[in-house]
Formats: structure tokens, sequence, C-alpha cells
């Protein structure tokens, strides 16, 4: 009697569910958020000429002017624009005695008047609206095709 | 012999000069990070690292250039400096920037965008992170 109570004991310990050991693990996620800046082009401007064909402009009538989103995710940057110092496609003496000129507003996030000098940015999409002109110093642009870049800047 | 009215001068001139074809829109974005950095150097040159990034659905080709704070472009090693970002990708650019004799130099690194052959636009992104090197004696 004496052994049978051992054994009915041992296995009801064996019998019995094992405790359930509550385990938890950190699963870190990591991540490192730098500030940047992002430019996205649109459709590119039209430059027209003025009755006497001596200046090409994008705001002469029938010229368009170029535009840009720009998205900074932080305040410190500016935007700023440099004018072309040559036309990247002109017929024969298109690009001869041409200076250029090139300005930029903006509207959203920053609102900014026309102008030419650097401007600090807000964070946030701001909309830019750029325009060039090409002005002959002697005689008028010959037919022709003409193709000038104005270089955008977001530092 | 014709004589062509002044408007219609006008007319055939405005076709025959600027014909931009209108690119869709977003056809050239990009973005640049970090944008501002210090790095100290035992050496005789210092290293930054850019990640350029194309933050749209289509491939975008990039330039990285290196110009000094009066816009001079530095005689720096960019690897590499320049390739095709596919849509939302971004890719690691290595930059080793001379010091040329001075104890600390200021540069900036500029992802610039590259117009595919046959497109025109007549705005070029460039977008400049500031960056400081100096030298530790």
């Amino acid at each position: 009697m004496n052994k049978f109570v051992k054994i009915a004991l041992a296995s009801a310990l064996l019998a019995a569910p094992l405790p359930a050991f509550a385990a938890t693990g950190d699963v870190q996620f990591d991540a490192t958020v730098n500030n940047t800046c992002t430019i996205a082009v649109g459709p590119a401007g039209v430059l027209a000429t003025n009755v006497g064909q001596t200046v090409l402009s994008s705001t002469n009538a029938g010229g368009q002017a170029g535009v840009a989103d720009i998205t900074a995710t932080s305040a410190a940057y500016s935007v700023s624009v440099d004018a072309p110092t040559a036309f990247a496609t002109a017929p024969v003496g298109g690009g001869t005695g041409v200076t250029f000129a090139a300005n930029y507003a903006s509207a959203g996030a920053t609102t900014i008047a026309t102008t030419t000098a650097a401007t600090a940015l807000n964070t946030g999409v701001s909309n830019i609206t750029v325009n060039m002109s090409a002005t002959k110093g002697s005689g008028s642009f010959p037919t022709g095709t003409y193709a000038a870049v104005v270089v955008l800047r977001c530092e | 012999m014709s004589v062509k009215t002044p408007s219609k001068l006008i007319q055939s001139v405005c076709a025959a000069a600027f014909a931009l074809a209108l690119l869709p829109f977003g056809a050239s974005a990009q973005a640049l990070s970090p944008m501002r950095g210090t790095v100290s150097s035992y050496t005789d040159s210092f290293a930054v690292r850019v990640f350029p990034a194309n933050p749209y659905n289509h491939r975008i080709r990039i330039e990285i250039r290196v110009y000094d704070q009066d816009f001079n472009l530095v005689k720096a090693r960019v690897s590499p400096p320049a390739f095709t970002l596919g849509g939302n990708a971004s890719r690691p650019v290595n930059v080793l920037i001379p010091f040329d004799g001075n104890t600390e130099r200021k540069v900036r690194v500029c992802a610039e965008s590259i117009p595919f052959p046959g497109k025109t636009s007549n705005i070029k992104a460039q977008i400049c992170g500031k960056f400081l090197g100096t030298r530790v004696q």
C-alpha cells in the first residue's frame, strides 16, 4: 500500500502541467532621420521674343515660366538661381553678345516675391516659379532653336 | 515678293525659337542627405558620405560635384561621380576632399540632375550639402 501511494504521488507529479515561464524580449527598431531638401522640376519654361527680336524672355507674350517644387524638411536651407552664361543650343550668331538674367518667386510653404537673391526656405513644399531672359546686345536674334538652362539650387 | 506682317514674323520666330518640349511634372527630381556636416581628419583629406535619393517612381540621372564657397569646382574624388537611380531609390556616394594645405575647408557637395538625351529642361536642379572639414594637427 505504501508503495502504491508513492507511485501514485510520483505519477501525479509527472502528470502535473509544467508551469508556463513567460518570457519577454525587446525587439529594437532604429532609425536615423536626416534633414533633406528635394527638388522636383516641373514643365520646362518657354521663351518668346519681343517685337524687335532683341529679347528672348519667358515673361514676353507667348512665354512661359519654368516651375519646380522644393520640399525642405528643415528651415535651415535656402533657394537661389543661377542665370545661364550661354545658350545650350543656338543658331550661328545667336549666342553672341547676349546677356542672361534669371529670377524666381515662391508660393506655398515659403512666400517670396520675385527676386534674384538667395532666400531662406520654410519647412514644407515651396512652389517655385523661374523666369529667365536673354538680351541681345546688338542686332536681333537670328531665326533658329534656342535652349538655355537655369540652375535652381537648394542648399 | 511677299512681305511678312510684323505679327506673322513674330509668330514664325516664336515658333522657331525655344521649341522646348513640355516635360511631365516631376521629370527631374532629386534629394540629398545629409545637408550639413563637420568632419575631423588626421590626414591631408577628409571624407564625406552622402545619400542622393530619387523620391519618384521613374529613374533619374544624377551627378555629384564638389564646389568651394565661391562655387569653384573642387578636385575631389567622388565615387561614383554619376549614376542612374531607380524610382524611390537611394545610394551612398563617397567623397574624398583634399585640404589643399589648409587646416580646414568648407565645401558644397551637390547632387545635380542630368537630363536624359532627347529631353530638354530649362531648370537644372542642384541640391548642395554644406560640409566643414577640420584637419587635426
